[in-house]
């Protein structure tokens, strides 16, 4: 589905009656099965986005809209990858992926099928029965993306998944994530402050200004889907983002 | 420790302290009597009882105190004060409230455990993992997913920690309470051997009260544990 964020702002209030501004008048679109990258600064409000892309919270001024209709959590999916996977440790990989389709209302007899589909296409289909400590760091993300897709979203919301491990970890988790990427039906928000990874990953790039955050500059990739992270596309595009960022 | 215990025997006369032997022969004589088993009987039921009660009020105390700050501010101090009030005050106290009744040894056992156990629930709930939490949030998973799921694992562990507590409490509640005031159960036999300068018994009754708290410990806490943390043991092996 079609993600709409029209002038969207944001802000907290902090003690003594002052607003904190994080959001200001943020508006972007995303194609429906769309990739869009959100790279901005740490701390400049991209978590408030997922937040608001969730439904957690309200947002002060603008709309957002899902398939035409005005974002509601009891009518569309979201599914959400947090920065650390935040799976149940006492249950079972399957058990995790479990736990999502029964909070959607999934019948039981579709669990077999559907975890076994998510789990294969993120790789982890003989790993079903292993508890969530069992695997490495990377492989539990890849885990909670599983979670994420089995209750079939209507958008995806990942937030900085590979920030916490190490270089090398992290590029075998996106090289992977590029693998199946074709294959996820979902519209995706993919939050980073990553400029390569956004090069790598995304077809549209949205560079978000230091708090409060506005959308600076967005760039579409045209380089396909395919591509390798050493593409000179790649290095190019990451080069501008990160000129955009303010950064160089 | 039996060698420890028999070294040091013979060194003073068997008035002040007998040899393993020695007790170990008067340990099998009362086990057979059946008296025995009656008084342990009684008193494994008091401890239970006064735990059940005081494990019960707890939990509903500190996960509320972990979850309200309203809860907090209102419970907080009295759990502080409850804590710092030795055992044998409430013994005494409880002896001259209930006099020689049932009573006395549940409700010593109840305020001498409870403060302690409620301050386990406390913490334990206060540490629950708020990611998590956010995470079923956003999920949209029920409430009552969220416990059985959610929360509930992550207290058993406090759970079982607490009955361990409790039930080490209990046993020093309940034996000081039979001393003070009651005609049954393992605390009056050994005020009683006390009484008749049996040193042999005394200690008999001691070390026989001492076997079964192992023989519990190693029976059902152990196993319990060991079934409830399976997915973190996985790790290790």
């Amino acid at each position: 589905m079609r993600l709409e964020v029209l002038d969207v702002s944001k802000g907290f209030r902090r003690g003594a009656g002052r607003l904190l501004p994080v959001l200001d008048h943020v508006t972007f679109r995303v194609e429906p099965r769309g990739f869009a990258c959100l790279v901005g600064p740490s701390g400049c409000g991209k978590s408030t986005i997922l937040n608001l892309l969730a439904g957690l919270i309200p947002p002060d001024g603008g709309v957002i809209r899902i398939g035409g209709r005005e974002l509601d959590r009891r009518s569309h999916r979201i599914g959400y990858v947090f920065q650390r996977p935040r799976l149940l440790n006492w249950r079972t990989v399957r058990q995790n992926v479990e736990f999502a389709l029964r909070a959607d209302g999934v019948p039981a007899d579709e669990w077999r099928v559907r975890v076994y589909d998510v789990l294969a296409l993120v790789g982890l289909e003989q790993f079903a029965d292993e508890y969530p400590l069992t695997l490495s760091g990377g492989m539990q993300q890849r885990v909670a993306i599983a979670r994420a897709l089995a209750i079939a979203p209507d958008v995806l919301l990942i937030d900085e998944p590979f920030s916490h491990l190490d270089e090398l970890t992290a590029r075998t988790q996106r090289r992977e994530l590029r693998r199946f990427r074709d294959q996820i039906e979902a519209t995706v928000v993919f939050v980073t402050h990553n400029a390569l990874e956004a090069a790598y990953l995304a077809d549209r790039v949205y560079v978000l200004s230091a708090r409060p955050a506005r959308i600076t500059t967005e760039f579409t990739i045209e380089a396909p889907r395919t591509r390798e992270i050493d593409d000179p596309y790649v290095i190019d595009t990451q080069r501008a983002v990160l000129k955009a960022l303010g950064v160089e | 420790m039996l060698v420890l215990w028999a070294m040091i025997a013979a060194f003073l006369p068997p008035t002040l302290l007998p040899g393993p032997a020695v007790v170990g022969v008067r340990l099998a004589e009362l086990m057979g009597t059946g008296d025995f088993w009656l008084h342990l009987r009684v008193t494994v039921q008091r401890v239970v009882a006064g735990f059940v009660l005081a494990f019960v009020v707890s939990v509903a105390a500190g996960t509320l105190m972990g979850a309200r700050r309203l809860a907090e501010g209102v419970f907080e101090p009295w759990v502080l004060v409850g804590l710092t009030i030795p055992g044998l005050c409430w013994v005494v106290l409880a002896v001259m409230w209930f006099g020689i009744t049932e009573m006395t040894p549940v409700f010593a056992i109840f305020v001498v455990v409870l403060p302690m156990l409620t301050l386990n629930m406390w913490q334990g709930t206060k540490g629950l993992d708020r990611d998590l939490l956010e995470m079923a949030r956003v999920f949209r998973v029920p409430w009552s997913s969220v416990m059985r799921d959610v929360v509930l694992p992550q207290l058993l562990p406090l759970c079982l920690a607490g009955v361990r507590m409790g039930f080490a409490l209990g046993w020093k509640v309940v034996v000081l309470s039979e001393m003070f005031g009651l005609s049954s159960g393992v605390g009056s036999m050994i005020n009683r051997s006390f009484s008749a300068s049996s040193m042999d018994d005394v200690l008999a009754w001691t070390v026989g009260f001492t076997l079964v708290m192992f023989v519990f410990e190693y029976a059902v806490m152990l196993p319990a544990e060991r079934r409830l943390v399976r997915w973190r043991q996985v790790v290790r092996a």
